[in-house]
């Protein structure tokens, strides 16, 4: 057996098992399109860029991901240690300042000297041991290998990116921290609405023009990241019911819980940017 | 929502540096075509790890390339490929995903409901804990294991993949 492991993707998947093999001995090429070709969600050439919330989940043992995550843990994960390395608060969840990760992760795979970095799109899957973890943006070219070597089985569906605010143009007089029934300090901002602005928020939804779906691609929603307008459209008191609930928090200003909120997250440590929680 | 109409909708509330968009994702059918040591089935020295594999998340794309990383490495040294136990949550969630019984299948996050459960009937948040517990202490010593385990790799699937892709 050829003593060499090649990589495709250096994304969370790919950087952890570059770093796993350097580890054991093992010699590894790397193979990353970025930043020569970039995906319709990347904007670096960076290693393990975040392209969804800058929430890693739970970091608590009793809660599925805190436990995946103690369990990497123990088998030395670089992913995990380069995350709480770059760590910006978020309650008993570990969230990442995603620039200071995705550098940080990079220079980390940089530095293994077993460790061969080709910056480069790979269009058909190499000879030998390989570990292919190009992600769910997979170019083009290799979409097509993969297509005519798995079948009928390979698919495609949407997932949703949320949106991110800066500070400065939070109303500080409207908007309050707290986390729900207080469990995670007050890392979140809530941002309160009557019924009377929920119903104004959601006629605006349903008359909003949507985006087209390409023809290559099949709109197949997925329940824990659907569009808001997706989710408003299942009833008019869905959002109120789901991503924008109030239950658990009370509005300092009128002493009770609000009709809804709309909860942003830190998204940085400068706390300069928070992003839409319920992407 | 089109650019231009996510700030006319979102506009009541603040100043939006990034806006919502959606992406394609692309993913295997991994019960099909893959086994739980995350090599296809009908070629042993190709793993495919992340989220194209159908697992939801950050975490999970990060701990599936861990274990192709550990198994490619096993490979190269002519030992047979691992996977924790079931009863881990990495364990659980690769079996989960590679469970060729499986039709219909979509991406999955790691969640106590993949983990078998206990012999005993315990409530809630104690049910969580010695779950948990015992994930911890069957990983541990799955490392242990997987460190004196030096059986040498015979390459050839464990399933008869013209079988399990025939299903």
């Amino acid at each position: 057996m050829e003593n060499i492991v090649r990589i495709v993707g250096a994304g969370l998947a790919g950087s952890e098992a570059a770093y796993q093999l350097a580890r054991r001995g093992v010699a590894v090429e790397l193979f990353e399109m970025r930043p020569q070709r970039m995906t319709e969600a990347h904007s670096t050439g960076h290693f393990g860029e975040l392209v969804c919330s800058n929430s890693l989940r739970s970091n608590s043992l009793t809660a599925p991901a805190g436990l995946l995550k103690e369990e990497m843990r123990r088998l030395d994960s670089l992913v995990i240690r380069t995350a709480e390395a770059n760590r910006v608060p978020a309650g008993s969840a570990l969230a990442v300042d995603r620039e200071l990760f995705a550098r940080s992760l990079t220079e980390a795979v940089e530095a293994l000297d077993r460790v061969r970095i080709l910056r480069r799109e790979i269009q058909e899957i190499p000879d030998g041991i390989v570990i292919l973890a190009s992600g769910p943006l997979t170019s083009q070219a290799l979409s097509r290998q993969l297509t005519s070597l798995l079948g009928e089985e390979h698919l495609y569906f949407y997932d949703a990116i949320s949106p991110i605010v800066t500070v400065e143009s939070i109303d500080a007089a409207v908007a309050f921290r707290a986390s729900r029934y207080g469990r995670d300090g007050d890392d979140y901002l809530n941002l309160p609405m009557t019924g009377q602005e929920y119903d104004r928020f959601v006629d605006a939804l349903l008359s909003a023009e949507r985006v087209a779906t390409r023809d290559f691609e099949r709109f197949v929603p997925f329940e824990g990241c659907m569009p808001i307008e997706e989710m408003a459209d299942r009833g008019r008191e869905t959002l109120a019911f789901g991503p924008m609930r109030a239950v658990g928090l009370v509005d300092p200003r009128t002493g009770k819980q609000p009709y809804a909120v709309v909860q942003l997250r830190q998204e940085n440590r400068e706390r300069t940017l928070y992003n839409l929680v319920g992407c | 929502m089109t650019y231009p109409e996510q700030r006319r909708v979102f506009g009541m509330i603040p100043e939006f540096v990034r806006l919502g968009s959606l992406h394609r994702n692309t993913f295997v059918n991994s019960p099909l075509h893959l086994r739980p040591t995350l090599q296809w089935r009908r070629r042993s020295t190709l793993f495919f790890a992340g989220q194209m594999i159908g697992v939801e998340g950050y975490i999970e794309s990060a701990a599936t390339g861990l274990l192709a990383g550990i198994n490619a490495a096993r490979l190269v040294a002519e030992k047979e490929p691992i996977v924790p136990p079931p009863t881990t949550a990495l364990g659980a969630l690769l079996r989960y995903i590679t469970d060729p019984e499986r039709k219909r299948f979509q991406p999955m996050n790691v969640n106590f409901g993949l983990i078998p459960s206990l012999p005993a009937k315990v409530p809630g948040k104690a049910k969580k804990e010695m779950l948990a517990r015992r994930a911890l202490a069957d990983m541990d010593a799955w490392i242990v294991d997987a460190m004196r385990r030096t059986e040498t790799a015979s390459c050839k699937p464990t399933t008869n993949p013209e079988t399990a892709l025939a299903r």
